[in-house]
């Protein structure tokens, strides 16, 4: 079942973001202020939710662990920060790519892109916190600690629209907006719901597969195993 | 009132008239208007970023598996 659904996601989620490319790029109408340029929405707003989901996920492993210590959920949390990152990278040059023909400009120091900076220099730091420290058990108890930290800018950045008076819109509703965006924004974010799972999945593998071998027994050296002195 | 008299309001009229049409022009509609190469741009960047961190991820496990053999 496992191996099925390990192969299921990525087929699936590649179909969908290819007929999700056509939904927003043919199928979905032009949207009323910004025209054609609004269509980077169905790919950029996916993006930021997975950037989000993957830190929620971090989040939970890193309490998780620092109640109940196990390698598994230090290796899921390692998983969430890293696809958090990428998703985040990916979302935010979108949006800075979105914001020239609407702004004016590509990039702007406003609450919602500055807090999703910080959020991204923040998980970078983390992911470097891991890979410095040598002892797998300090590791991921420090990483654990700077996790749950870490979940209070994406609150921030989630709340930034509302809190403060900013140039980026705030999170709309289907109630607010036509039909076929709706959907097509749906279909997407499935799409990308499903290749973030599957990178976690990866990710969360190649965790393990590493941590395997850094608590591994040193295997002793060759002369002393082969050599019958 | 003569002819030259009219002058002066007839070409303030046209002046005028001219600015509004190029304020029109400038302004548009209210509706951002084009702006495919930036549609374009983000698709191909989510699909790049997402094909390279896929492949990312396979070539660190292929590696990790060809090290955990060799141990």
């Amino acid at each position: 079942m496992a191996k099925a659904m390990r192969y299921a996601l990525p087929v699936v989620g590649l179909l969908m973001l290819v007929s999700g490319a056509y939904l927003g790029l043919v199928w979905v109408p032009a949207e009323r202020d910004m025209g054609d340029v609004a269509r980077i929405m169905y790919v950029h707003v996916p993006s930021v939710w997975m950037m989000l989901l993957a830190s929620l996920l971090n989040f939970g492993a890193s309490l998780w662990y620092l109640f109940r210590a196990s390698w598994k959920v230090d290796a899921l949390a390692e998983a969430g920060a890293e696809v958090s990152l990428v998703f985040g990278v990916i979302g935010v040059l979108l949006g800075a790519i979105w914001a020239k023909p609407t702004w004016g400009v590509y990039w702007n120091w406003d609450p919602r892109l500055t807090s999703v900076t910080i959020m991204l220099v923040t998980y970078a730091g983390y992911m470097a916190l891991r890979r410095f420290a040598e002892d797998p058990e300090r590791r991921a108890r420090w990483s654990a600690v700077a996790g749950v930290f870490l979940a209070a800018n994406s609150v921030l950045v989630w709340y930034s629209v509302k809190w403060f008076n900013s140039l980026h819109q705030p999170q709309s509703s289907p109630k607010t907006t036509y039909p076929e965006l709706v959907l097509t924004l749906r279909w997407n974010s499935f799409a990308f719901l499903f290749i973030a799972i599957w990178f976690v999945w990866l990710r969360y593998d190649l965790a393990m597969q590493t941590r395997r071998s850094e608590v591994a027994p040193p295997e002793p050296p060759p002369a002393a195993a082969g050599s019958p002195a | 009132m003569s002819a030259p008299g009219l002058a002066l309001p007839l070409l303030l009229a046209q002046a005028t008239a001219e600015h509004v049409e190029e304020m029109s022009r400038a302004v548009g509609t209210g509706r951002i208007v084009g702006g495919w190469e930036y549609v374009w741009a983000c698709y191909l960047i989510a699909w790049i970023g997402i094909a390279l961190y896929a492949v990312s991820l396979w070539a660190r496990r292929r590696a990790g598996s060809k090290r955990g053999i060799a141990a």
